[in-house]
């Protein structure tokens, strides 16, 4: 059975069906469009390090294999996906993140037959002991490509501060001394936990013929007994680990990252205070706050300034990054300006510009079908309506956004810097 | 003006170019005049003030950029989105308010007796210097621009068009305000629109507000393929980083098939089951990542890979193997009809996207005939694998680049 969810802000509907093998799928249709963009996605991410199946002992996993596991499960005893894509012509790749691993196409013809590839290829893990050692070569110089990235090592390094057991803190890929212990043996342990259907789901949007979908999946996705999977759950202080993180690389100015460490939340909880703090940051950080305004023009931070929020499965933290001569003094004024704020907090017109802004967003997302199936596999990760989001911007109070601020502690918050070599 | 109308869009884009000359004595003041432009104006005379407008009508943006263009001139671009009309909660009327907006500030910039406002210039000046130092983060990009100082020498893609550091240090309100006059004067302007709106709004208050313009001799654009070198020059930095990037780049400046050139591209490392994907990475291990691209107005086609320093040369043997093995023995018809089909899903896709409908038709502005998506996908469609295998006979090696460490140990530890 199909379930229609209409949604009157944007007037889109999005179609939900339920296999039964437990793999959730979501549907958005856009009429006339030439592309068309299928994520499959699995809840298992480089967080993901240690887990028990069906309440069994817990098995720990090295750091990196959930991108190692991405990487190998393109390749099959025959064609691998990569050549069976390219009969098409579609494009495909896959991502892992903290708490996730997609699988995508998009594609402008052959739709049917694409889906067909990504359901079988996801399904059809072929892991030896010499695929894999093959690719820990090309793995390891992914990851030292990483790290000669300066915004990377900001980011990562703030989550290592941040965090002091909450697996976030490894650098997704792992490192090469970690990956060194990935066996096919683990890619296979952790295929047949986490890849269960009932830990997976289907996006879909663009153009495509849901029936079709609901076909292709009764004939391809595999029905495997539901499994109770559970990651090793951990103990993170509040207290940020460390308050100050720096590295020297080569940069032209040092840059930044300041995260605000919050719990952590799931669900609807997770969604509105993303909402209130998506706001709270854009009204004191943003393009059109004073502080910004008046932190450039005293030559703190340039128009690289900026803000946002991260949040997942066992985390949650709003962040500012940015270059500064001075990144000890950005943090200084921040912290100051919060201060400030929780005494004669941002005035009601800037909220309601800034919601405004955001719901013009939300339209604009809607335009291309990358984004909107990326906007359904987001809210089925966080296991509400597919247009959760958009529901939650419309409702969002001001209220809400001052009692985040009032709650927001100031100092619970990690900076770390990227210096230049020579300073 | 050239307008594409699909109402399935939910938003409208608007971009208003203009070509120059490249001026390369000035090159740091258009830039500083370009982030003036989309920074503020008369009207909105801080950057907070504008933002706050732009955030009322909906989150629209206003931005501004400029690139060297394939035609060898600058383009300095001043582009807008904003949400269709439909789609404003108490009837605004959007896409006039935001062509207005950018009118005000591309004509009426925060300036007086011949010279921007002194403490924006001051600011701009500043932030054009932190954008061209911080190229240093990205090493691809550094790479990338290094390298295009041997690829390209004595040619228009020889420096960055935003000017060096130094250049950048000696722009003042004046000289930057001269070089934004000059702009105005001289400038080819073509305004591209896309997006649900049949863009009659636009019209109106573009043809109002440009009409009075003073303008002087207008740039005129042509195609210059780059030169090739007599002997392929060798190119190399160091700097502190673990991975090495390879440039290598390759030029047909005689003949060129643009649409046999495509595919002979996108064979050898343009997709998944390319040559170099295939063979040097998959199979040989000796990258994360070997790729290229052709140029279908320099006439070059760029190699870049991203290596252990250990393996610069064999990867190096392994690309110009791979070229050589085509000029020998072609293509097969596996892989042209792969590179077609990825070829068409590439191509249709921009129909779904009014930016990338824009880039579409900015990047056919000198053609003699502009093709739709389909049309151009029907001329790739076309070819065949002798025009392949010609289109590679003719490319000559004219430069190659490293960018490695060479005394770095790969360690670090943050504290």
């Amino acid at each position: 059975m199909i379930d229609k969810i209409y949604n009157d802000i944007v007037k889109e509907t999005c179609l939900k069906y339920v296999h039964p093998s437990g793999v959730r799928v979501y549907m958005l249709p856009m009429a006339g469009y030439s592309t068309a963009v299928a994520q499959f996605t699995a809840k298992f991410g480089s967080a993901d390090n240690a887990f028990s199946v069906n309440g069994g002992a817990v098995q720990k996993v090295p750091d990196g294999t959930a991108h190692y596991l991405e990487h190998k499960l393109f390749e099959s005893e025959e064609v691998d996906a990569f050549e069976l894509f390219s009969q098409t012509g579609a494009y495909c790749n896959a991502g892992t993140s903290f708490d996730y691993t997609q699988y995508y196409f998009s594609c402008a013809n052959s739709f049917d037959r694409n889906l067909e590839i990504l359901l079988d290829f996801v399904q059809s893990p072929y892991f030896t002991p010499e695929n894999v050692e093959k690719e820990r070569g090309i793995i390891g110089q992914e990851i030292t490509m990483y790290r000669d990235s300066p915004g990377w090592r900001a980011f990562t390094n703030m989550l290592s501060g941040m965090y002091s057991v909450n697996p976030v803190r490894n650098d997704i890929a792992g490192t090469v001394e970690s990956i060194a212990d990935i066996t096919d043996k683990t890619l296979y342990d952790c295929y047949n936990a986490y890849y269960n259907p009932a830990n997976m789901f289907l996006c879909v949007a663009g153009n495509f013929d849901p029936d079709e979908v609901v076909r292709i999946c009764g004939e391809k996705l595999n029905d495997r007994a539901p499994l109770r999977i559970e990651s090793e759950s951990f103990d993170e202080p509040y207290a940020v680990s460390a308050k100050r993180v720096e590295l020297a690389m080569p940069v032209a100015k040092p840059i930044f990252e300041i995260g605000f460490k919050r719990p952590a939340l799931s669900g609807q909880a997770q969604l509105e205070e993303y909402m209130g703090f998506d706001i709270l940051f854009e009204a004191v950080f943003g393009r059109t706050s004073e502080l910004f305004e008046k932190l450039r023009g005293r030559g703190l931070v340039n128009e690289q300034f900026s803000n946002g929020v991260v949040s997942g499965r066992g985390f949650f933290f709003p962040f500012l990054r940015g270059e500064s001569d001075t990144p000890d003094a950005v943090l200084e004024e921040v912290q100051s300006a919060l201060r400030s704020l929780k005494k004669e907090p941002p005035s009601k017109e800037d909220f309601e510009r800034i919601k405004r802004s955001n719901y013009g967003s939300f339209v604009r997302n809607l335009t291309d079908a990358d984004s909107v199936a990326g906007m359904l596999t987001a809210e089925a990760l966080r296991g509400g309506s597919p247009f959760a989001s958009i529901d939650a911007a419309a409702a969002v109070k001001y209220e809400q956004m001052t009692a985040l601020l009032d709650g927001l502690d100031e100092e619970n918050v990690c900076i770390s810097i990227i210096k230049g070599e020579d300073e | 003006m050239y307008k594409y109308t699909d109402k399935r869009f939910k938003t409208n884009q608007i971009q208003v170019l203009l070509h120059t000359e490249l001026d390369e004595l000035s090159r740091a003041d258009y830039a500083v005049t370009e982030y003036i432009l989309a920074d503020c104006c008369k009207k909105f005379p801080t950057y907070s003030e504008l933002s706050k407008h732009l955030a009322n009508l909906y989150g629209a943006s206003l931005w501004s950029k400029t690139v060297t263009t394939w035609y060898g001139k600058r383009c300095t671009s001043l582009v807008a989105s904003v949400l269709d009309d439909r789609y404003a909660l108490n009837g605004e009327k959007l896409e006039d308010e935001i062509c207005s907006v950018l009118c005000e500030c591309l004509l009426a910039p925060n300036a007086e007796n011949g010279a921007f406002d002194a403490q924006i210039t001051e600011l701009q000046k500043k932030e054009l210097i932190d954008n061209i130092d911080s190229v240093i983060n990205e090493k691809s990009s550094y790479a990338a621009q290094r390298a295009n100082i041997a690829a390209f020498r004595g040619e228009p893609f020889e420096f960055p068009i935003t000017g060096s550091h130094e250049e950048a240090e000696r722009v003042t309100p004046e000289s930057a305000y001269r070089a934004y006059k000059r702009m105005l004067k001289t400038a080819r302007i073509d305004i591209l629109c896309a997006g649900a709106s049949c863009f009659e709004t636009a019209e109106k208050v573009f043809s109002e507000r440009l009409a009075d313009i003073e303008r002087g001799e207008i740039c005129k654009l042509s195609i210059t393929p780059s030169r090739l070198k007599s002997v392929p020059e060798i190119f190399e930095d160091t700097i502190p980083m673990q991975q090495a990037i390879l440039r290598m780049y390759f030029k047909s400046p005689k003949i060129y098939d643009r649409f046999a050139n495509f595919l002979f591209a996108s064979i050898l490392g343009g997709m998944t089951t390319s040559r170099f994907f295939q063979n040097i990475r998959e199979k040989q291990s000796l990258c994360y990542y070997c790729s290229c691209s052709a140029d279908r107005a320099l006439r070059t086609l760029t190699v870049y890979a991203g290596i252990e320093p250990q393996n610069i040369d064999r990867t190096r043997a392994a690309i110009l193997a791979e070229i050589d093995d085509i000029c020998q023995n072609g293509v097969t018809e596996e892989e042209i009809r792969a590179a077609k089909l990825e070829a068409r899903n590439t191509i249709l896709s921009m129909n779904d996207n009014p930016g990338a409908m824009i880039t579409w038709y900015h990047n056919q502005i000198l053609d003699d005939k502009i093709l739709t998506p389909e049309e151009c996908w029907a001329e790739i469609d076309s070819v065949t694998a002798d025009r392949i295998q010609a289109a590679a006979r003719e490319y000559t090696l004219d430069t190659l680049y490293t960018l490695c460490s060479l005394d770095h140990n790969g360690e670090e530890d943050a504290q």
